[in-house]
């Protein structure tokens, strides 16, 4: 800071990192003033709303307590959530090739064999234990999010060769894209007719609504995040440079 | 002192190094990294008030923090996705102008 | 203190040194790569807190796939070097010092 001195400086004469450093520091300070302040004055014998879950929780069609909270008692938090999810997909979505087939295999000449035979062995098994995820979900640990996520994750590893591709803007693509949303918003405004009110299932049908829209979600939430990774990997010509760069190592 | 305790004040210190981060790194990428370590700083100070009580594991922030994660993820998509148009712009704009 | 408690700290003190170095290292790959550390890490510490679905999803979803979209997006803005790395890479052979950069 003091390392030159300068007579005839004539620069600005508020440094902004210090200020920006102040700034920063006094705001978290406060948050954590105030937030120490509360949890320390809770003696813990607060149990929050666990005990009206833990009673409601025969009303809800599942027995894990999470899946309850997410699909039932919150719904619409899941629902808004998987309309952001689709709005970000939206905005990233390359608008190009309307037509071309939604799955597409290409022989590739150079094929990276330690990543093939990952694939070979550990995308069965990754689906396996997703479609296991989703139907655990219901009573134990689990459920729509993780199981997208693994099966997401399993079509990042499938992209990491150049053999499978896949068009996020075909016609295919797109339906598979809005189909949890449009079967969330389907099953609750016709819940309306029957029960009288969004969203709330009739008591003997709980669990089997619950699936068909933890599937649909699943089946969505792969596509948009595995969408979501190939919008870096593939678009525009800038990604050819690149497609030759790493096949060269 | 609880554990629940110990992580509550682990998550705000993450906060507190996120927010630091956010507002002092250089690089747009470094910020979205602290936007990030920011958010993992409140999921774990959330997880860990849900468990305050040792005896009941309150599974409602759970269910919060859940969404959370996702909707985290898509947001740092759309960051990353800006952040490399900004930049083959600025590319493109130098390129121009040499 | 019990052993649980010493697993504890030491569980969050690489979480907070992870999440600075996350932030403030170097190269942004480094800055990455501690970033999918720091989610790893982050899905234990859940575990230890008693929520197992959010573990879960944060191994998947945190450490997985947005380490995935970071590295993506790195590529994608890093300066191609390997054209002007390549005669340096042969002239390299000569010298040791330089050879032990590149590893």
């Amino acid at each position: 800071m003091f390392n030159k001195l300068d007579i005839e400086y004539d620069g600005p004469a508020v440094d902004k990192s210090a200020l920006s450093l102040i700034a920063s520091v006094l705001v978290v300070g406060l948050l954590l003033a105030v937030t120490i302040k509360i949890v320390l004055s809770d003696k813990g014998h607060n149990t929050g709303l666990a005990p009206l879950i833990t009673q409601n929780i025969e009303l809800s069609g599942v027995t894990n307590p999470i899946t309850a909270v997410l699909l039932n008692f919150r719904a619409y938090d899941t629902l808004l959530e998987i309309a952001v999810l689709l709005v970000v997909v939206l905005a990233i979505l390359p608008t190009r090739d309307h037509h071309a087939p939604f799955f597409k295999r290409i022989e590739v000449s150079k094929q990276n064999l330690v990543l093939l035979a990952l694939q070979r062995w550990i995308t069965p098994a990754v689906v396996i234990f997703a479609g296991y995820l989703l139907w655990a979900g219901a009573h134990q640990p689990g459920g729509a999010f993780q199981a997208g996520a693994l099966l997401a994750g399993a079509s990042v590893l499938m992209f990491q060769s150049d053999t499978y591709q896949v068009n996020y803007t075909s016609f295919m693509a797109r339906v598979l894209l809005v189909l949890s949303l449009v079967v969330f918003i389907t099953i609750g405004t016709a819940l309306i007719w029957f029960e009288g009110s969004l969203l709330t299932y009739p008591l003997a049908f709980s669990g089997l609504l619950i699936l068909l829209i933890e599937t649909c979600a699943t089946v969505s939430i792969t596509l948009a995040l595995a969408s979501l990774y190939s919008s870096f990997i593939a678009s525009e010509n800038i990604s050819v440079t690149d497609h030759k760069h790493r096949t060269i190592k | 002192m609880t554990s629940a305790l110990l992580y509550s004040m682990a998550g705000l210190a993450l906060f507190a190094i996120g927010f630091f981060g956010v507002v002092v790194a250089s690089h747009v990428m470094r910020k979205i990294l602290a936007l990030n370590v920011m958010g993992v700083g409140i999921f774990m100070f959330l997880i860990a008030l849900a468990k305050r009580n040792p005896l009941v594991v309150d599974p409602l922030p759970h269910a919060l923090v859940l969404t959370g994660i996702v909707i985290a993820v898509a947001g740092t998509a759309l960051a990353l996705n800006l952040m490399v148009r900004i930049h083959h712009m600025d590319q493109s704009s130098q390129e121009q102008s040499k | 203190m019990n052993l649980v408690m010493i697993f504890d700290a030491l569980l969050i003190f690489s979480m907070l040194t992870l999440g600075w170095m996350s932030i403030f290292s170097l190269s942004l790959f480094r800055c990455i790569v501690f970033f999918v550390c720091l989610g790893l890490l982050a899905a234990i510490a859940w575990g230890q807190l008693g929520a197992f679905d959010v573990a879960i999803a944060e191994a998947a979803i945190g450490a997985g796939i947005t380490g995935a979209l970071l590295l993506a997006a790195w590529n994608r803005i890093r300066p191609h070097r390997t054209k002007a790395i390549e005669p340096n890479l042969t002239n390299a052979k000569t010298s040791q010092k330089d050879t032990r950069e590149h590893v």
